[in-house]
């Protein structure tokens, strides 16, 4: 985009993105006039990513604890990423005008009842105990559920994070729905196949794979790939040492010649001699002070 | 009060015993040079590898051809001679040539010609001449202004002078 300005280019970005900055958004979204419905979207970043964010699953039974509908036992159906927020089956609706090309099979008023989203937060997970007294299936209301590592859900296919209730140490495990019809596999290998031994090294001198055959198991030009070092390199990177000039040599020379002489002692003779000589300075020093 | 600890030596304390006295610093710059008395020491600066270089002159080295610095400062050439003058040892180390210490630094002082004579500074030269200036303008100050302010001023003058009192 070297052709266009920078303004522009700011311009683009924006308009990429979110055409309106989010403090016009809410500036917006709370100045407006009256509106039918109940607009309760959320920002596109602040939408419900994970499992974590949405707690509930489609399929799972739920209870509603707020609102009319309070204390019904439901399914979820699906989410509204809009407004992050669930669809149930037996759930809250609300009425509005429906234009027609919306209309469904058996529609016949423009002014319908459509289901309403109700948060995550405002519902309860019912889930299913066998009562050893009767030796029956019991519904029962999950107060606080947590997750706790993640595990392989078989009937998914995939990596789902696990639902625990912990109680007086005790860990008790919540299960996803299952899915209504199961997962039709797509070319892939079974789950058990990675498991499956195929290849049995018979000796440790000799390499079982062919020679011709490395070429297609190895990348020739991975970057990973680790050439050899060789004599001829070595010498191509290193420096040669620069000869020693003259004087640098009548310097070591001279070192050593110094080194080699080692330390200096003190000869007796000459500690006497100086000795001697403070020895007379002092007895004349002592006879000028008088001093015995 | 280094030398009081060695008058305090016996007098039939032997000669290695007054030398064990004597400051590390001079028994150090013994142990690597020996007293004057048995090397003679250069005078003058000379080859870094002669026997008889005096360690306190810069001295030439043989192969480069360039001046080593002395191997003692001048400052520690002055501690060393101070504390050899303390025990009467001065004259066994190697002469220093462009030193003097005590009565000698004094005594031999050459001064500065102007410290002797100064010249004085430019308004203390020119004054006289400036003195002089000044006197010979004041005896022709009358004509000076009468040159400058015309005829009248110098009637007016003349008037004056008629007109003044005189005691006869």
């Amino acid at each position: 985009m070297s052709n266009v300005s920078v303004a522009g280019r700011r311009f683009w970005k924006r308009a990429s993105h979110d055409f309106l900055r989010p403090h016009e958004l809410k500036r917006i979204k709370t100045n407006r006039l009256p509106f039918f419905k109940r607009n309760d979207f959320v920002l596109s970043e602040d939408e419900y990513k994970d499992f974590e964010q949405w707690r509930y699953f489609p399929g799972d039974r739920v209870m509603i604890t707020t609102g009319e509908k309070k204390g019904t036992v439901t399914k979820v159906v699906s989410y509204i990423n809009s407004s992050n927020s669930l669809i149930l089956e037996d759930g809250p609706t609300y009425r509005t005008i429906l234009p027609k090309q919306f209309w469904q099979p058996g529609t016949t008023s423009y002014v319908n009842e459509i289901p309403e989203g109700v948060k995550p937060q405002d519902l309860k997970l019912v889930a299913k105990v066998h009562d050893e007294a009767t030796g029956k299936d019991k519904d029962v209301i999950v107060h606080k559920f947590e997750f706790l590592g993640k595990h392989f859900n078989k009937e998914w296919q995939t990596w789902l994070p696990t639902r625990v209730v912990k109680d007086k140490g005790e860990v008790l495990y919540l299960p996803w729905p299952a899915p209504e019809s199961p997962l039709e596999r797509t070319g892939a290998s079974g789950e058990d196949a990675n498991s499956e031994r195929s290849y049995y090294v018979d000796s440790v001198v000799h390499n079982q794979i062919p020679k011709d055959a490395l070429k297609d198991i190895r990348n020739p030009y991975s970057k990973y790939k680790r050439g050899t070092f060789e004599q001829r390199h070595l010498n191509k990177f290193t420096a040669p040492d620069m000869p020693l000039s003259e004087t640098k040599k009548a310097y070591l020379s001279e070192l050593e010649a110094k080194k080699a002489l080692g330390h200096k002692k003190l000869t007796p003779e000459v500690k006497d001699f100086i000795g001697g000589r403070v020895k007379k300075f002092v007895e004349s020093q002592k006879k000028d002070l008088n001093i015995q | 009060m280094k030398v009081t600890s060695v008058l305090r030596q016996s007098a039939s304390a032997s000669n290695a015993e007054y030398f064990e006295q004597l400051p590390q610093i001079l028994k150090n710059f013994f142990t690597k040079h020996s007293p004057a008395t048995a090397t003679t020491y250069s005078q003058k600066p000379t080859f870094t590898n002669d026997p008889t270089a005096n360690p306190f002159l810069p001295n030439k080295h043989p192969v480069t051809l360039k001046y080593h610095s002395p191997q003692y400062s001048l400052r520690r050439q002055s501690v060393l001679y101070k504390t050899a003058k303390m025990y009467g040892i001065e004259d066994l180390l190697p002469s220093l040539n462009n030193k003097k210490f005590f009565e000698d630094k004094y005594t031999t002082k050459s001064f500065m010609k102007g410290v002797l004579r100064p010249k004085g500074h430019k308004h203390e030269l020119s004054k006289e001449s400036r003195q002089e200036a000044i006197k010979k303008a004041m005896e022709t100050m009358e004509t000076t202004i009468a040159k400058v302010k015309g005829s009248k001023y110098k009637k007016k003058m003349e008037k004056k002078r008629e007109e003044e009192k005189k005691w006869y």
